[in-house]
């Protein structure tokens, strides 16, 4: 479970996110969509202790991110190229992540299996550093890399951006498949609202800073997500 | 279009996440540089007339010539230590329509006109002016000033191809070998030669065509690299080679820290940054061995203070280089890795075995110097533990003020800046070289030779049994410091 209490980040005077309570409960996929600026990429460098909250507090089962550092172990993330190393392999930034989850390279390799489809061919075993793949590869390795030694918790930032529509369908996929396991939480921020309504089984919407929307997903959700995006023509 | 990339310049200043910082730095340097000015209008006259007052038969402006070449060497290494590259926002200025070719004649400018250039062009104006009071020939002493001035150019130039190839670094490392060589075998008699160089000018101001030829060739070869690498993909890319991959599964057996081991070593050998300080530390291993051999006479009791600086250099090459940037060599992920399922600890903890592991090393090199004497050995080991148990978390804490984030890949680099220097890690610095010195010292004036040895082994070991205590410690700084660096770290320079 994740909860956010009273939960605020200003800069100066601007508040860039103002959530009085927000609580994910355990197993379930959630989704934020907003617009450039609404404040999720915040929310999630929030919940992960990447910057210090302005009020609030985020707990990750029960534990205060900001005070203990035991959330590590069931968390796991990928915001951006910054949490993938460069001069790495993808075999090696793989195995590396394996081991700090306490996976061997055997059972590394065996989980990449699932993503073979995925890679295309164009990620493991072409001997280049991860600096020198393409931005949307670069992206595969770090959603791949985020899944890695089964965390409980999982935030994706923009994980349908930059890459091509094959793969984006092959990653909705894959991900709708994470989200049917119960025992796993998945948190993923999109500007691609059919994209997300369609992996998501409940969707909040940030608008400078604050929720205007949360809903359950069901077959209505696309067009009210739609109608309010398209507010102001 | 110099307008406009100065205009953009002057607000990349002032509008610079690190504005503050940068401000008090440039306040502090002006005042610096006003010193300097009046000490460089003095020393020009003062240089002049002091000489000859000093020696009233010789000719004083011939013996200033023979040192010269003892100037630019010094010259040099302040240059080579002291300035960096000027950095400009490339990417965002090649596809405007800006000529090539004034984008980098601007880049150059910035290059040569730095601080040590003027501070040498205004030495040079007072001394020539003192020449001229004195009645020497105007047109002689201004050809031979500039003749200086494509020489000190000349050094810019080199030191930034330098800095930029290894080609250029290996060339000069080999002239000055053959320099070496030739005085060692007496072929060449460096005063003199330094007279004839410069003084030739002065005899004769054709010889200034000669200066001038070997300054613009430069000019031009530095312009053609800078041009010839404007490309995107030189730039921001870098070659995209299949490479070899690194066998490491010979650190397994160290557990969770063989991870961050692991990762260390492949960050420092397959980054041209990390490898060059790599490389660095074993200047300091051959600096060590270079004093201990000029100043050790092989009577057993006297380890003066060359000794013991040497000593302390051989082990702590690696400590010192590397150690200096340690959080921020990981600027580039380091998000991940306090978001991963890594505990600060263990973080800090893989950094100092980093270092223990490092100085470990350059001990086991320093065993030849029991050639030396078996005294000079134990001093070694005792900095060297020293090194371990007191050092390396001194070089832990102040890695954290060095919070500029540093760019790993190679071609990033040639038109960014890649020195850092900050005034915190520069003062523990200092402290971590002068201490272990000082204790040294202290203690052996006390109870002798020995005692100093064993002062400093017993700290060290102290250090050491303390680990976890004082690491404790020491994470406690760095979580307070977490998000200033996370910060940080995500700030373009």
């Amino acid at each position: 479970m994740i909860e956010l209490i009273n939960l605020t980040k200003k800069y100066g005077e601007n508040t860039v996110l103002n959530i009085p309570e927000l609580i994910i409960p355990k197993g379930q996929s959630f989704g934020l969509v907003g617009n450039n600026g609404a404040g999720k990429t915040t929310m999630f460098n929030l919940i992960l202790d990447l910057i210090r909250p302005t009020t609030g507090y985020v707990m990750i089962n029960g534990v205060r991110v900001d005070k203990s550092e035991d959330w590590k172990y069931s968390t796991s993330a990928y915001l951006d190229e910054s949490f993938l190393i460069g001069y790495l392999f993808p075999e090696e930034y793989f195995y590396m992540l394996g081991d700090l989850r306490g996976w061997n390279n055997k059972k590394v390799e065996e989980y990449l299996k699932d993503f073979t489809e995925l890679f295309n061919d164009e990620i493991l075993g072409v001997k280049k550093y991860i600096r020198d793949l393409s931005k949307g590869n670069q992206k595969k390795v770090g959603v791949v890399g985020a899944l890695i030694g089964n965390p409980e918790f999982i935030l994706l930032d923009e994980p349908f951006a930059n890459l091509d529509p094959t793969t984006q369908i092959r990653l909705k996929k894959l991900l709708r498949k994470i989200v049917q396991d119960e025992q796993k939480t998945v948190l993923i921020s999109s500007h691609n609202l059919n994209h997300v309504t369609e992996v998501t089984e409940r969707i909040v919407v940030l608008d400078k800073g604050d929720m205007v929307m949360d809903i359950e997903t069901n077959e209505k959700t696309l067009k009210e997500l739609e109608a309010f995006f398209a507010i102001d023509e | 279009m110099f307008k406009y990339l100065i205009n953009l310049e002057i607000k990349e200043f002032f509008r610079s996440k690190r504005f503050g910082k940068r401000m008090a730095g440039k306040i502090a340097l002006i005042f610096m540089f006003l010193y300097f000015t009046l000490m460089m209008v003095v020393g020009g006259f003062g240089l002049y007339y002091g000489l000859k007052e000093s020696m009233p038969d010789a000719d004083v402006f011939l013996v200033a010539n023979s040192y010269l070449i003892y100037f630019f060497g010094v010259l040099f290494v302040l240059l080579l230590l002291m300035t960096s590259s000027p950095s400009l926002q490339i990417k965002a200025l090649m596809i405007l329509p800006l000529k090539k070719k004034g984008i980098i004649s601007y880049f150059m400018v910035k290059l040569i006109f730095n601080l040590f250039f003027l501070l040498v062009v205004i030495l040079l104006f007072s001394y020539s002016a003192a020449l001229m009071t004195d009645g020497h020939n105007i047109v002689k002493v201004l050809s031979w000033a500039l003749a200086l001035l494509s020489v000190t150019v000349s050094l810019i130039l080199t030191g930034f191809l330098m800095e930029k190839s290894n080609k250029a670094v290996l060339v000069v490392l080999l002239s000055l070998l053959l320099i070496f060589i030739l005085k060692k075998t007496g072929l060449i008699d460096i005063p003199g030669l330094s007279a004839r160089l410069f003084y030739i000018v002065y005899q004769n101001p054709l010889w200034l065509f000669v200066y001038l030829a070997i300054f613009f060739a430069l000019l031009k070869y530095t312009f053609n690299i800078l041009k010839n690498g404007f490309y995107l993909d030189d730039i921001v890319h870098g070659k995209k080679e299949k490479v070899k991959e690194l066998q490491l599964t010979w650190l397994d057996r160290f557990g969770t820290l063989s991870i961050f081991l692991k990762n260390d070593i492949r960050m420092i050998w397959r980054n041209k940054r990390p490898r060059q300080t790599f490389f660095w530390s074993f200047y300091f291993l051959f600096y060590g061995a270079y004093l201990i051999n000029k100043y050790s006479d092989n009577s057993l009791t006297s380890l003066n203070f060359n000794i013991a600086i040497a000593s302390m250099f051989i082990t702590s090459g690696f400590l010192f280089s590397f150690g200096n940037y340690v959080p921020a060599w990981d600027s580039e992920y380091y998000r991940l890795f306090m978001s991963q399922n890594i505990k600060y600890k263990q973080y800090i903890e893989s950094k100092w075995w980093l270092m223990i592991v490092s100085v470990l090393f350059f001990s086991v090199l320093s065993i030849p110097f029991i050639y030396f004497g078996i005294n000079i050995l134990l001093l070694i080991l005792a900095m060297a533990v020293f090194n371990m148990g007191f050092n390396s978390y001194l070089v832990i804490i102040g890695g954290m003020f060095n919070d500029k984030p540093i760019k790993l890949s190679e071609k990033a680099k040639r038109f960014q800046n890649t020195k850092g220097f900050n005034g915190n890690a520069f003062i523990l610095g200092m402290l971590r070289l002068i201490l272990p010195l000082l204790i040294f010292y202290l203690s052996k004036r006390i109870g002798g030779v020995s005692l100093g040895v064993g002062v400093l082994f017993a700290i060290g070991v102290i250090g050491i049994i303390l680990k976890s205590i004082i690491l404790d410690y020491i994470v406690k700084i760095y979580i307070k410091k977490k998000y200033a660096l996370l910060e940080s770290f995500a700030k373009e320079e």
